[in-house]
């Protein structure tokens, strides 16, 4: 069903992915109410790498990742994206944000806009594409990720898990640097998550830098390069899917593996 | 009852009314357009975080919903020459109307924009889009069509409100109908042909309203 590029496995690969496209450092964040939700977490995000974040509900992960591309203020640390300074109301951070492709947990797919025309908004406005190079483009990615027969119809005539898709499309037309996914298959019918799944899991042979928020573990355990773990806004590890999963060294992580693995 | 319906006089002065009935529906259809202008625009400023902004929309809004309209039209059109503002009747009637409407749009809208989910705002911002054009192309088609009823009911209110502004001589449908009756005493049938004629212009308004709804808002059918 899904096919992008595959990943190149030329011998220069190392040396690529040793590039840093986000950088996260002792990053803190209060809430209004004054919850600490980030307690100095420091990360970085090599190009080409897939990376995991996983934690228990209210570890800050959904927070972490939504200060990559400014959606949420953090009053400490500092965080690049590909060298560039990223903050939340920051001047010209909507130049960043094109950079950064995000995927939420309900979509957010325009409910007035064809599906033609959710994917090609950003393209036409913010990167000057005429509108039949954006659509041939949004045809494109449609076909990659499985529905270009329903480009004319509007998000609402779409199952969550279509819906989902567009809403990777959607993202990707931009040509990010990085694509974030935070829960993206938290509110799907469980017999949608694995179409969504399987599209993530093709953009990330195909070489994109994505960094997923996510309690799939199969997903994790197949396609992650690493595995963040966060737990009450502490970064508690960092490690291989391997590590992660087979000898899990950290106690809270542990217990996170008995409660999730059953 | 030995009255005897005459209907003669309303056929023999058709013209009048009718001149009358298109300046009504020409006053309206202006006044509502720019009064929408207004209440996009007051809608945007009463939910752009901007204190300032906010608060004098917000002032706006107080002092046009809660005063008589006749009052404002008045203002307008015996109050700002004063200040060398001089209006025609025809001007000061489709300002006053603008200016009313907008505040009451300003609100309706409004409470359009507060409906639409902040995931939509966080979607237009993650690709890229700043705040104002988040507001056009993402939050004010859903909005809209949100409180489109609401919307198109005030609409009408707008319509019937234009019969006010035969009181500074604009020669309005109401206009029309007082100098026939008062040259005529055919009260009865005058009134009565004017009031068909003020429903016809709603019907028509509501018509088009209905196939706007349909061409534009295709999209809320499939909406959950």
């Amino acid at each position: 069903m899904t096919n992008f590029q595959p990943r190149s496995h030329s011998s220069n690969t190392a040396i690529l992915e040793t590039k840093p496209i986000i950088v996260a450092r002792d990053v803190e964040k209060w809430y209004d109410n004054g919850f600490h939700v980030l307690k100095g977490v420091s990360s970085t995000i090599n190009q080409g790498e897939v990376v995991v974040l996983m934690g228990p509900s209210g570890s800050g992960k959904s927070t972490f990742i939504r200060t990559f591309n400014g959606l949420e203020p953090y009053q400490k640390g500092r965080i690049e994206i590909d060298g560039t300074l990223i903050a939340h109301n920051q001047k010209g951070i909507e130049l960043l944000r094109r950079e950064v492709g995000m995927v939420f947990q309900q979509f957010n797919l325009f409910p007035h806009l064809t599906v033609l025309k959710n994917i090609t908004l950003g393209p036409t406005h913010l990167r000057g594409l005429s509108k039949p190079q954006a659509k041939a483009n949004a045809m494109q990615l449609l076909a990659k990720v499985g529905i270009a027969h329903q480009a004319n119809k509007y998000p609402g005539q779409l199952s969550g898990g279509q819906q989902q898709r567009v809403a990777i499309a959607r993202a990707l037309a931009m040509q990010p640097k990085v694509m974030l996914f935070d829960e993206p298959t938290s509110a799907l019918d469980p017999e949608m998550v694995r179409e969504v799944l399987d599209v993530m899991r093709s953009l990330a042979e195909s070489g994109m830098t994505m960094v997923c928020v996510t309690h799939e573990v199969g997903f994790a355990r197949e396609v992650a390069d690493r595995i963040i773990f966060l737990a009450d806004g502490t970064l508690v590890a960092d490690t291989t899917p391997d590590e992660f999963f087979n000898n899990p060294k950290e106690e809270r992580l542990q217990k996170f593996l008995a409660q999730i693995l059953h | 009852m030995n009255y005897s319906f005459d209907f003669s006089v309303v056929w023999e002065n058709i013209d009048i009314l009718l001149a009358g009935a298109w300046l009504t529906l020409k006053i309206s259809l202006v006044a509502i357009a720019f009064g929408l202008v207004i209440g996009v625009i007051g809608s945007l400023c009463r939910t752009s975080g901007n204190k300032i902004l906010n608060a004098i929309t917000l002032a706006y809004v107080e002092v046009i919903r809660n005063t008589p309209y006749l009052i404002q039209l008045f203002f307008i059109f015996f109050g700002l020459p004063n200040l060398g503002i001089k209006l025609s009747a025809e001007q000061a009637a489709i300002l006053s109307l603008a200016v009313n409407f907008g505040a009451y749009s300003t609100e309706i809208v409004r409470a359009g924009v507060e409906s639409i989910p902040q995931g939509q705002w966080e979607a237009g911002m993650a690709i890229g889009f700043k705040k104002l054009a988040i507001f056009r192309y993402i939050v004010i088609p859903p909005a809209l069509a949100n409180i489109y009823r609401a919307l198109v009911g005030q609409v009408i209110l707008a319509v019937l409100f234009t019969s006010i502004v035969s009181q500074i001589a604009a020669e309005d449908l109401t206009y029309a109908g007082d100098y026939l009756n008062s040259r005529t005493f055919r009260s009865f049938e005058i009134y009565f042909t004017v009031a068909l004629l003020y429903l016809a212009i709603v019907w028509l308004i509501k018509g088009v309203a209905f196939l706007i709804e349909n061409q534009a808002f295709k999209f809320a059918k499939y909406r959950r």
